[in-house]
């Protein structure tokens, strides 16, 4: 079945993608964040911020 | 697969008319294409930035440039090229192609891929106007630092700065969603039977780049986003005088920068392995070893980032980890080299111009792989580094690796997607020009850097003249060869005569079995795919 623009897919796969990217998602937050410097980096300025 | 069974049940009611296509669109082809128009676009910007440099360096002294100008367009022109052409440009190969080659009837998240193309034209105005800011009252001083962005100098530049660290949150975003949704559609969109070792290897190649891509460029991200805290919000990640490392940002961003050289040139590999054994009549050689000469490359181009910056004064144990990794990462480099060379051995090999250009890339490339590893000897570096040598290894790594590739996939490609057939004589002079011109700029460059000329330097000693005439006459001509291929590109469109289905003799895949151009909506029905 398709729209004017998409070729519809069924909500089981539809489901199956969405969580397949999320998960790839979580993994692309899980680098940004776990640079090891940036928290290297935030821990010293808020030692140096006195907080 | 020996044999494919087929179920042509396209549907054909026609794509929507007007802006509305194009806005809203979330078919593959139309996206697809649109990121090849970008790219076309951005491949110009980025060429004409590359004229002005090479116009400046045609004599010594200064011509028409001040200093600060000439290294904004050095930024320019690599972040343009980079982020502006490459990139996008196999991701609209990697739009239009994954999808037929796989059974797919579309991409797995086809609004996503729509928001994936419209962030780039944003962050493509970003970058241009992070070079244009500078030129208006109170813009604040020009992007002097080159692409890598260094700070201390990336901290101190005026506001144009900031721009160019939003662009690239942007470009970043825009390629973390555009890989989540190849991803996606290759594990979970393959036609029913299709295991993922028999995928195509451009597809392969697509699956591994989309992975490194959401490994290292969320790490560019936090370092130009740590930057940016350094410029406005008083933090001091990198600036000395607080306590920062200026060292520490060059190894986030050569963490995302070396990978960034597979990123580009793994798509373009890919196509060579659709067009080498099309134009030699031969099955593909080896694929499972390029399979895991690919997963190699990801592997270890992750863990060589510091031969970068030998420089630095890293311990000796660091730095011959970096030397033997760098020298071992050339063994699935060449596996690959080697393969294709191998589907080549005893074909009956026609030299169409996508051939063409495949044979030269595996010399040309070859030749600037042999540079990199003269580059990678942590003593010889030191001797070579920040030089011209430099900068002709990597655009003979680059421009052949991804650009011609590139090039190669679109003559390949070109009447699958519009129909109808290139001129093939005004290909192969385009391919003649544009090789040729090539290695007229670059080649000399090897020798004014082996003999002392830094790069990013707008003036240099007279002694460097004749090669620098020679490389900026050559430039010209390299440049404006690519008004041919715009030539062509639009004569195919507008006149080219009625391509057949399967375009080339030799050619072997599910893409081959639908119509030219496949219909708006391919594979409304998954192919069967027979053993």
């Amino acid at each position: 079945m398709t729209n004017d623009m998409t070729n519809e897919t069924s909500p089981e796969l539809r489901r199956r993608n969405v969580r397949t990217a999320w998960l790839l998602a979580a993994f692309s937050c899980f680098m940004l964040l776990s640079s090891v410097p940036f928290w290297k980096g935030l821990a010293n300025m808020i030692a140096a911020s006195g907080l | 697969m020996t044999a494919i069974t087929l179920d042509h049940e396209h549907e054909h009611h026609g794509p929507p008319h007007g802006l509305r296509r194009w806005l809203f669109s979330t078919n593959h082809k139309d996206i697809g294409t649109m990121y090849l128009i970008f790219a076309l676009i951005m491949l110009f910007m980025g060429g004409a930035s590359a004229m002005l440099i090479r116009m400046e360096l045609f004599m010594p002294g200064l011509q028409l440039l001040e200093p600060d100008l000439y290294n904004n367009l050095v930024t320019n022109h690599a972040l343009l090229m980079i982020f502006g052409a490459v990139m996008p440009a196999a991701a609209g190969m990697a739009n239009w192609m994954i999808p037929l080659m796989i059974g797919a009837p579309d991409m797995a998240l086809p609004r996503m891929n729509n928001l994936s193309f419209w962030i780039l034209p944003a962050a493509g105005t970003m970058l241009i106007l992070s070079f244009v800011v500078p030129f208006f009252p109170g813009g604040g001083t020009q992007i002097n630092t080159g692409w890598t962005l260094y700070p201390p100098l990336s901290i101190q530049v005026g506001m144009s700065m900031d721009f160019l660290i939003f662009a690239i949150h942007l470009l970043g975003i825009s390629s973390v969603l555009a890989s989540i949704n190849i991803i996606v559609t290759i594990f979970n969109m393959r036609a029913p039977g299709m295991k993922l070792m028999q995928m195509p290897i451009f597809v392969w190649t697509w699956l591994v780049t989309a992975f490194l891509l959401i490994l290292v460029v969320p790490v560019l991200a936090g370092g130009v986003t740590m930057l940016l805290f350094d410029r406005h919000f008083g933090t001091s990640f990198f600036n000395a005088a607080g306590g920062g490392d200026p060292v520490l940002f060059q190894h986030l961003f050569w963490f995302f920068g070396h990978p960034e050289v597979y990123i580009l040139i793994l798509p373009s590999f890919g196509i060579l392995a659709a067009i080498v054994p099309t134009f030699s009549r031969k099955p593909l050689f080896g694929y499972n070893s390029l399979v895991g000469g690919m997963i190699a490359i990801m592997v270890i181009g992750m863990v060589v980032w510091a031969h970068h910056q030998y420089t630095i004064g890293m311990s000796l144990g660091a730095v011959s980890y970096f030397m033997i990794g760098t020298i071992i990462i050339s063994i699935p480099v060449g596996l690959m080299v080697f393969n294709y060379m191998a589907t080549m051995w005893k074909g009956s090999m026609t030299f169409e111009t996508p051939m063409l250009f495949a044979v030269a890339i595996l010399l040309m490339f070859s030749f600037g792989g042999l540079t990199g590893i003269m580059l990678a000897v942590v003593p010889a570096d030191m001797q070579y580094h920040d030089s011209m040598f430099v900068v002709a290894h990597f655009h003979y790594v680059l421009l052949p690796g991804a650009v011609f590739g590139l090039f190669a996939g679109v003559f390949y490609w070109l009447p699958k997607w519009t129909g109808h057939m290139y001129n093939e004589r005004l290909a192969k002079i385009f391919f003649w020009t544009n090789v040729i011109s090539f290695n007229a700029t670059f080649f000399p460059q090897h020798f004014i850097g082996l003999a002392g000329m830094p790069r990013r330097i707008v003036d240099y000693n007279v002694m460097f003249t004749e090669f620098n005439v020679i490389s900026s006459l050559a430039a010209f001509v390299f440049g404006l060869s690519h008004l041919l291929l715009l030539y062509i590109i639009i004569d195919t469109i507008r006149r080219g005569k009625q391509a057949k289905d399967r375009v080339w003799e030799g050619a072997e895949g599910l893409e081959w079995e639908l119509p030219s151009p496949p219909p708006y909506h391919s594979w409304t029905t998954a192919p069967v795919l027979a053993r």
